[in-house]
């Protein structure tokens, strides 16, 4: 790998423009954050004007992202920093009393400077200036962080990132993470802007305003995490030019213009994107997790009570006997149960409507969670191997195997079952068939031996019919022995008939159709005898 | 990406749910969208990347071969950036990878030339290409597709003979046979006056047109005779110190060898006790006797691709050969050890009537010992220690 001082010119002009373009991105992230947290003292102070601050902020930020380096060196006590901070909060400090002060108009602000003369702390620190303070404060620090991490971000970087003991957390991670704490605490402010803060702080009531998404900072919490993608996107190329550098690899000469192109069409491919999808159809789901929060807290706070109360008691109780003291007694606080706020509705959509919302919804968030949790455990094996340590894991595994098996054999049990009564079924359809086709064959096409079966199966029926069953024991002569004391008349036909069955039956013989006819002509007498029985 | 992230979100879905706020769900969209969103673009437009290497697959010794790589985005979607690393044999005088970063439109199509040198012989393979990229935030690891690879084959060097002054009853390969059996139309004899019966063939019109009167060309009779190279790349019979050159002599004068002998329009062929990673012996390598540029090109190819071996002796080679052989066969023996079994396999080899030629590659041992013994067994020897030592017999 090339040493740092191999890095080429153009990589060196890149890095300034990367500089540059970062800490515009980084003060105007702070300019967001300024009218974010401006949104929220608006709730307190109507009077407030956040342009004013924010637009400090800007400028305060880019000089901290500039001199950051700068003091970076010196030691924490060192006459030399100290009297440079303090110099810059004071002219600080004057700047946000001129901004906050000139808010109100000039004349408001030239009535107010005689004041200070007499009562200085009281005229001069007032409660706008205390609070511009701490939001150009919070800015000063915030950038003061992205100032650390941007200036890592150049040649150091690839070096850091392969540091072979991997303790160094990569810069652009730390950036993520800084960009999205910040967010979060933006999305935090955001919230509270949407609640009514004098009725929760003199009523304790919460009561939510019904305010569109962008308003109340909605805007400059969505353009902060804009810029910090965009931030993200600068950094992600910076960093790959570096390494592409460091390998001496050529770059396409037109690729940062390129770049910059396809991020802007990205980000605005992304606003585009987001600005269709759902966001105020949950059916209540904010709700139902607040309230689950809700009495997970009450919970927490119940059992904290409970051992205090414990404590309180034994330490009473020792105290009385150790002083002879009063107990004292500890008073449970009273939780506020938050009212229910219904929305009213503007317009009457379709009943369907707020459904087919909610599916689409619920599908959408669906999905990302899983996807996010699933795409979170596939990053961080080690979870999921710590997870497989886990007792309950291996529990979970049991059962899981336990109903696997158990599925597994009762869809065999089901499916040998389907296949036997598929079978049964089958069995009994051909066999009706069968009979059909019995009940509708035609004798003329049958076999002479088969004509034979048929006027001896014909004499079992008929007999049968008159109550001389035959017994599945008995043999054809035994049955016609039966036969023969039932009908003496015909004894002798009965026996033929039998002879000629159990020939054209067992033996190979040829049966003719005279065989037939002879036959025939026993049936036709039996047949008359039978009918003839009362 | 940041560990933070699933934190995150957490963190923003609980803030939501106890401020009841749908806005948070604005900003998990817009994060997790950016992450969506980048992924599918990084593995849409690298997967719609069509990949070109345009090249000569076959090369002489000392060209440069010039290769031609054509990307084209077939898709809409623009690719941001794309890193191209091809690996290339460092033996054919370029960097081991041929690196470049680019971004490419929609339908945008871009080229790169290269230049490579057949400074070795060899069989060599270009590629695989591969192509990576990531999403735009750097969420994501880079993702990579690799392409097709390409194989080069580099002759070995040939050395242009003018004469090969090879000792010799038959000067590589025609004999003049005392029986006319066949007559050879190269060698022509002298002319005379058209008979009846002559071939119409034989007529030589020119002089024909000078004369006045048919003539008929007389030629030499001759029989063709054959010329088999046994090259010896056993390692263990080169000296361990100059090993590689003496192989890769060995390679140089069987090919120069076949190059003269097929340019007189006879004959050749070649048994190589080494490996070939194209066949599955692992032992010898064949190339019966053929003519032909064609046969010469697929001699040239074999000794590309050959590697000493340690398994395989010239004895057993030979022995096995020469029987197949005619008689009147010339033998060339390129080696760089000689014992005695080979000159009593030689002698055995000159004895069936064939004509053997040994020539010792590379720093020998004992030369003079090794050509007296030889000659006293009829043999003849040549000595070539280095490229140089063929100067003589260049054009």
């Amino acid at each position: 790998m090339m040493s740092p001082q191999n890095i080429s010119e153009e990589s060196q002009i890149n890095e300034k423009v990367f500089r540059l373009v970062s800490y515009g991105l980084a003060a105007l992230m702070m300019v967001c954050l300024a009218l974010t947290m401006g949104s929220l003292v608006i709730r307190l102070i109507p009077t407030w004007q956040s342009w004013g601050i924010a637009i400090l902020s800007f400028f305060i930020s880019l000089e901290r992202l500039y001199t950051h380096k700068q003091f970076r060196y010196y030691p924490f006590l060192n006459l030399e920093r100290f009297l440079s901070f303090l110099t810059r909060w004071t002219i600080v400090l004057i700047l946000v009393k001129l901004v906050v002060g000139l808010s109100h108009g000039l004349a408001y602000f030239l009535e107010q400077i005689p004041l200070w003369q007499k009562e200085f702390l009281g005229a001069f620190i007032d409660a706008e200036l205390v609070i511009g303070m701490f939001i150009v404060a919070a800015s000063w620090m915030l950038s003061g962080s992205f100032a650390a991490l941007l200036n890592e971000m150049s040649i150091r970087q690839p070096m850091l990132e392969a540091s072979p003991d991997g303790q160094i957390k990569p810069i652009r991670i730390q950036l993520l993470d800084l960009i999205l704490i910040s967010c979060a605490f933006l999305v935090f402010v955001t919230s509270l802007t949407r609640i009514d803060l004098r009725a929760m702080l003199t009523e304790s009531k919460l009561i939510i305003l019904n305010l569109p998404p962008l308003a109340g900072g909605g805007t400059s919490t969505l353009f902060y995490f804009m810029f910090g993608l965009t931030l993200l996107s600068q950094t992600h190329f910076v960093n790959l030019h570096t390494h592409w550098s460091l390998e001496n690899i050529p770059v396409s000469g037109n690729l940062s213009r390129d770049w910059a192109i396809y991020s802007i069409a990205f980000l605005l491919g992304l606003i585009l994107i987001v600005s269709l999808l759902p966001t105020n159809y949950s059916l209540g789901l904010l709700g139902v997790l607040g309230a689950i929060l809700d009495a997970i807290f009450k919970i927490i706070f119940y059992i904290a009570q409970g051992i205090m109360l414990v404590m309180v008691m034994i330490i009473g109780l020792t105290l009385q006997l150790l002083t002879s003291g009063q107990a004292q007694q500890e008073s449970m606080p009273q939780t506020v149960t938050p009212p229910v706020i219904t929305n009213p509705t503007e317009f009457v959509f379709p009943p369907w409507w707020p459904l087919v919302k909610s599916v689409f919804f619920w599908f959408s968030f669906t999905v990302l969670v899983i996807f996010a949790v699933a795409w979170y455990i596939k990053q961080h094996q080690e979870i999921l191997e710590a997870l497989r340590k886990l007792p309950v894991w291996q529990a979970a595994l049991k059962f899981w195997a336990w109903l696997r098996n158990t599925s597994a054999r009762v869809r065999d049990g089901l499916s040998k079952t389907v296949q036997d009564s598929r079978k049964r079924l089958r069995a009994q359809l051909s066999n009706a068939q069968y009979t059909l086709r019995s009940r509708l064959l035609n004798f003329r096409e049958l076999t002479p031996r088969r004509k034979v079966f048929f006027f001896y199966l014909a004499l079992i029926r008929r007999s049968e019919e008159t109550g001389l069953e035959r017994r599945s024991s008995q043999t054809p002569y035994e049955y016609a022995a039966t036969l023969d004391k039932a009908f003496p008349v015909v004894g002798e036909d009965i026996d033929s008939l039998t002879e000629a069955f159990i020939d054209a039956r067992y033996s190979r013989r040829e049966i003719g159709s005279e065989d037939v006819s002879l036959v025939k002509r026993y049936w036709n007498k039996i047949r008359q005898a039978l009918h003839r029985k009362p | 990406m940041s560990g933070f992230y699933l934190p995150f979100l957490i963190i923003i879905l609980v803030i939501a749910a106890l401020l009841r706020d749908d806005f948070a769900l604005t900003l998990i969209y817009l994060f997790l969208g950016a992450f969506l969103l980048g992924t599918w673009w990084s593995r849409k437009s690298l997967h719609q990347i069509e990949h070109t290497r345009e090249m000569n697959q076959r090369a002489f010794y000392g060209e440069a071969i010039q290769v031609r790589q054509r990307f084209r985005n077939t898709g809409w979607l623009p690719v941001v950036w794309m890193s191209i690393r091809d690996k290339l044999p460092v033996e054919l005088g370029v960097p081991s990878t041929f690196k470049y970063i680019i971004s490419l439109g929609s339908y945008e199509k871009k080229d790169f030339h290269y230049t490579l040198y057949a400074r070795k012989r060899g069989y060599y393979t270009i590629g695989p290409l591969s192509l990576s990229t990531s999403d735009i935030l750097g969420f994501n690891e880079p993702i990579e597709v690799h392409g097709q690879e390409q194989n080069l084959t580099v002759y070995p060097k040939i050395i242009p003979f003018s004469s090969l002054e090879i000792p010799s009853r038959s000067p590589q390969g025609t004999l003049r046979h005392t029986q006319p059996i066949f007559e050879d139309p190269t060698r022509i004899l002298g002319k005379r006056e058209y008979v009846a019966g002559d071939s119409l063939r034989s007529v030589d019109w020119k002089a024909t047109a000078v004369t006045g009167n048919l003539q008929v060309k007389l030629f030499e009779p001759s029989i063709a005779l054959e010329t088999m190279a046994f090259l010896n790349l056993n390692s263990d019979d080169y000296p361990s110190r100059h090993q590689i050159d003496s192989i890769e002599l060995a390679i140089v004068i069987a090919a120069s060898l076949a190059n003269w002998v097929i340019g007189k329009k006879q004959t050749f062929g070649i048994r190589i006790n080494g490996t070939d990673p194209f066949t599955a012996n692992e032992t010898s390598q064949t190339i019966p006797p053929r003519k032909g540029q064609a046969h010469l090109i697929r001699i040239l190819e074999t000794l590309a691709r050959i590697q000493k071996t340690e398994k395989s002796s010239l004895n057993k080679l030979i022995q096995e050969q020469r029987y197949h052989l005619g008689w009147g066969t010339t033998l060339l023996v390129i080696t760089g050890q000689v014992t005695d079994e080979l000159i009593d396999e030689l002698y055995q080899a000159r004895r069936s009537g064939q004509n053997v030629v040994m020539i010792l590659a590379g720093p020998v041992a004992n030369v003079d010992d090794i050509r007296n013994r030889a000659e006293h067994f009829g043999i003849s020897t040549v000595a070539i220690q280095n490229e140089r030592a063929m100067d003589t017999w260049r054009l």
